[in-house]
């Protein structure tokens, strides 16, 4: 009932932040001191073509102007058309979008999976052995670069044991019908198990790299989190009422320390969005990421700023979902 | 046979600092249906010892020594599954600060009824039943038992804790402080409650508190401690008109009397001592105006002087005879 | 991370008693965390006068495994893998710290204007920052780096811009709590003068986080250039860095030349695992908490 008004208001509340992130990204392209089209082009084309270039892509007119353009577009869902491509940017989106959202969300979910219940039990057998040694092993993989291990459980799981495929989202002659584009929930939907088990190795370890990096993050947030709450009174009020100890865990230490994890998954979200740049490349998926280097590379300036805009607006949906989530979490939020 | 023996009780914090002794060899004994009340000063140990009845002093905290025979069975040596048997169903407590007490994401309902439904097996719809009688009982109206416990006022949310402390009716109910985070008028009200539930129900109630006019309107009985030691016990009238103890009666002269004469304020000079490493000699005397070189060396034991009177000092009846 | 309301810092008290005081863990991290700090230090510094071979020397047998006379291999092109890594800690690190320097100054301005003035300005910055908070700061980067163009201090600048909505937060949520507590206007009535609260009451809180801030930001940002070099966009050939070394040593993975993968992410792990460890014993450290007083 009274939920409803406060889905409503945060949506509402979603449109001016993702506007601010829009004109960042547009303000980022266009503002900058430097002219970017000669900074991107400049040293390879003569002026006139540069000129042209500029022309063309209208940013010759009045900064305003352009914003205004901008705006008008996207409420159109026109992202522009790539300069490489010669296609609408929404297009090329369309393809590549899945792939990431898929390995962001598997990603997510396992660091979720390995790192909440880590952090639970490390509160509760505080200063053990189990303890010490996660805290030691969060702090080498917090230090870790992503990247580096990613590539060595390339070399090791992938190249040596040959346990997993090292790279691409399918093995040759994978068949299944798409609809959303994501093979996991595609192959769900139209009882594909043989493509169900296909896609999963596929996607075993990119997500469980990008899981395993944050761990470390989600497992300290967690334990902190349960120990805080461990030591509040309510909690003597659970203990004195004799209840179970499994009951005063979960029902109460842990229920309230869900909150602060639900916040921290949000944060968590936005670090793996960014890394997942670096895994398309590194297990040659074809995702977002992967047209965002192509698109800076090439200078395709269009694309830029489409891609972004994507990212934008993914990032904005997770929060909003995340923030209704806590809202359905937490009792004592008001609406 | 008493419903609950207390017998050289000890429970000590070991800290960082030193080991903290809170409560240092207490004794006392309890009938049932009887309201005692424990005061003493912030520090003297009244808390951890209501804590130490249900085996629930924190960390560093430990029962170190003596028996708590409830019942005529020493709880000491209970262990986790037998205390969890008796906690709530037989001992429940009503804790100082409601708000921080009841957890912010269930409602009352919810709380209430949880430790009716886990001891006594019952289904959600009767604890929830018995949760909105419960509540009617306090004074609040049964629709309540939906709200949380950030949506109740603090008088409320008082009155909704006793609710809860009985839900299994309980043969001892340890009330921490109730009134201490309330306003007069709520304070009031919520003793109030208290005094009629007693006589309403037979309960038997241990009141812990450092304002003792409180006691002398509910409790029958009255126990005062200080740094950790049991100094007085005795029936409520009998201690207002004849502490023998310089302690208690230095803590009842220091409650103004509304219909009295009009007198400056009395306190008691000096400081607490330090519980990691207290005196030797009786624990009081460096505050004493009665003090005597024995009282620093040698420390007073609680002696039995009537069939319902103890007392822990060397020279009370010297006192008694020169007032 | 704590940062001014649960801690016992009170100036006057100087580091040393506060390490000494601080639970055996955290000094360890502080000593190890600074050890390896020292040792980069030491590679920025001195690295091309200790290093056995010249980074950009092609002289040696290419693609050769570890050995006595190449300690960690040899590239593609013949040069010694060794003397390339400890030479490129410079750019690595150097950019970094300059990124860093550049987005805590700009974060402790803004940071500090609105949690003290408060109001609209606030509120304004409040919802940009947010707005920024939310969106992955390496996508922020990558798009800086290829807009700025190429160039050290391009790149600096690129990551400094990811990391302010973060400093400014933190900056932020401190001087609120700062500005809160009482003592301030306590201060103010037995008449100290501006300065002296500034000084005694409201510095040591800055200080302590400084410390673990730009610890904690060396480390985001050397990830961060590792990142932009692997992925290609880093400083350009032939000068060494970790990530660009590292993606050129991926080609190489498949046919067993372990070395040019190994090594340049191991230094990224050393320099991360310094920073990191420093930056959380020098917080356990300088904001001791009562423990478990309940």
């Amino acid at each position: 009932m009274k939920l409803r008004y406060y889905v409503i208001f945060r949506l509402l509340l979603a449109i001016p932040t993702l506007f601010i992130l829009l004109t960042s990204v547009f303000g980022i392209m266009h503002i900058l001191p430097g002219d970017p089209i000669v900074i991107m082009y400049g040293d390879q084309y003569p002026t006139a073509y540069v000129d042209e270039i500029r022309g063309k892509l209208g940013l010759d007119r009045p900064v305003w102007e352009q914003y205004l353009d901008f705006l008008k577009d996207l409420s159109r869902f026109n992202l522009g058309i790539s300069m490489i491509y010669k296609v609408p940017v929404i297009r090329k989106v369309q393809d590549v979008f899945p792939t990431t959202l898929e390995v962001a969300l598997g990603g997510l979910s396992l660091a979720v999976i390995m790192g909440v219940p880590i952090g639970v039990i490390s509160a509760l057998k505080r200063d053990s052995f189990f303890d010490h040694a996660t805290r030691l092993l969060t702090l080498y993989l917090h230090s870790n670069p992503g990247f580096w291990l990613a590539l060595l459980f390339q070399l090791v799981l992938g190249l040596w044991l040959g346990l997993v495929p090292i790279s691409g989202r399918s093995p040759p002659g994978f068949r299944l019908t798409e609809i959303t584009g994501m093979y996991v929930l595609d192959s769900i939907l139209t009882f594909n198990f043989k493509a169900l088990g296909q896609s999963l190795s596929y996607l075993f370890l990119p997500c469980f790299v990008i899981g395993i990096t944050s761990v470390p993050y989600l497992s300290r947030l967690t334990r902190a989190a349960m120990l805080n709450i461990l030591g509040d009174d309510y909690i003597t009020t659970a203990r004195a009422k004799g209840l179970p100890s499994r009951v005063i865990t979960y029902k109460h230490a842990f229920r309230n320390a869900m909150l602060p994890v639900i916040t921290s998954v949000g944060g968590s979200f936005t670090g793996l969005l960014g890394g997942t740049v670096i895994t398309e490349r590194i297990f040659a998926l074809p995702g977002l990421g992967s047209l965002l280097m192509e698109a800076l590379t090439s200078r395709d300036f269009t694309m830029i700023q489409g891609v972004v805009t994507i990212y934008a607006l993914i990032v904005v949906v997770m929060n909003t979902l995340l923030d209704i989530v806590y809202a359905l979490a937490d009792p004592r939020v008001k609406y | 046979m008493s419903l609950l023996k207390v017998n050289n009780l000890k429970t000590h914090f070991f800290t960082p600092f030193g080991t903290v002794r809170a409560v240092d060899d207490i004794s006392f004994e309890m009938e049932s249906s009887v309201a005692l009340g424990l005061a003493g000063e912030s520090g003297c140990g009244k808390t951890t010892a209501a804590y130490s009845l249900m085996n629930l002093v924190p960390l560093p905290g430990r029962i170190v020594g003596g028996q708590i025979n409830f019942k005529g069975k020493n709880i000491v040596e209970y262990n986790e599954t037998q205390l969890r048997d008796i906690r709530w169903k037989e001992i429940s407590m009503v804790f100082q600060g409601a708000m921080a007490s009841l957890n912010p994401l269930y409602t009352i309902g919810d709380q209430i009824s949880e430790p009716i439904i886990y001891h006594e097996d019952a289904d959600k719809k009767e604890g929830w039943k018995r949760a909105e009688e419960l509540l009617e009982l306090v004074g609040i109206e049964a629709a309540r038992v939906d709200n949380y416990p950030w949506e109740l006022s603090g008088g409320m949310r008082q009155r909704a804790m006793i609710a809860m402390a009985l839900a299994c009716n309980p043969s001892l109910l340890i009330a921490d402080e109730p009134t201490t985070a309330l306003d007069v008028i709520v304070s009031a009200q919520v003793m109030d409650l208290i005094k009629n539930l007693r006589k309403k129900l037979d309960l038997s109630m241990l009141l812990i508190t450092h304002d003792i006019s409180v006691i002398a309107q509910t409790c029958d009985e009255l126990a005062i401690m200080y740094a950790g030691k049991l100094v007085e016990k005795t029936d409520v009238p009998t201690i207002f008109k004849t502490p023998l103890h310089p302690y208690s009666n230095a803590l009842i002269k220091a409650f103004p009397n509304i219909k009295g004469k009009k007198k400056k304020l009395s306190s008691i000079p000096g400081s607490p001592i330090d519980l990691i490493a207290p005196p030797l000699g009786c624990r009081f005397a460096p505050r004493c105006p009665f003090a005597q070189p024995l009282c620093l060396e040698d420390e007073p034991i609680l002696d039995q002087i009537e069939k319902n009177h103890f007392v822990a000092c060397h020279f009370w009846e010297d006192i008694q005879s020169k007032r | 991370m704590s940062g001014g309301s649960k801690s016992l810092f009170r100036s006057g008290i100087n580091f040393l008693e506060l390490f000494k005081a601080a639970p055996r863990s955290a000094q360890l991290m502080v000593i190890f965390g600074g050890i390896l700090d020292l040792i980069l230090v030491i590679f920025i510094i001195f690295g091309p006068n200790i290093v056995p071979y010249d980074p950009l020397a092609m002289d040696h047998e290419t693609l050769l495994p570890p050995s006595k006379t190449n300690f960690m291999g040899t590239d593609n092109l013949g040069r010694d893998l060794f003397s390339r890594l400890v030479v490129a800690s410079r750019y690595s690190l150097g950019i970094s710290l300059i990124a860093v320097g550049v987005s805590l100054v700009i974060g402790l301005v803004l940071g500090s204007a609105s949690g003290f003035f408060g109001g609209t300005l606030d509120r304004i910055l409040m919802l940009f920052m947010d707005a920024l908070y939310i969106f992955p700061s390496f996508i922020y980067v990558l798009i800086m780096v290829v807009v700025l163009g190429p160039g050290l201090w391009q790149t600096a600048l690129a990551i400094s811009i990811g990391r302010i909505p973060y400093n400014f937060r933190l900056i932020r949520s401190l001087t609120i709590s700062v500005k809160e507590r009482g003592f301030i206007e306590a201060e103010r009535v037995i008449g100290a003068d501006n300065w002296h609260i500034i000084r005694h009451h409201i510095a040591p809180y800055y200080i302590s986080i400084l410390f673990v801030t730009i610890s904690l930001g060396m480390a985001r940002g050397t990830l961060a250039i590792a990142g932009l070099g692997f992925l290609g966009l880093g400083v350009p050939p032939p000068t060494p860095e970790w990530g660009t070394d590292l993606a050129s040593g991926r080609a190489f993975l498949l046919s067993g030349r372990w070395w040019l993968v190994v090594f340049p992410g191991l230094f990224v792990l050393i320099a991360m695992l310094g920073f990191n460890l420093l930056s959380e014993g020098l917080d356990t450290v300088m904001n001791p908490t009562v423990r478990r007083l309940k």
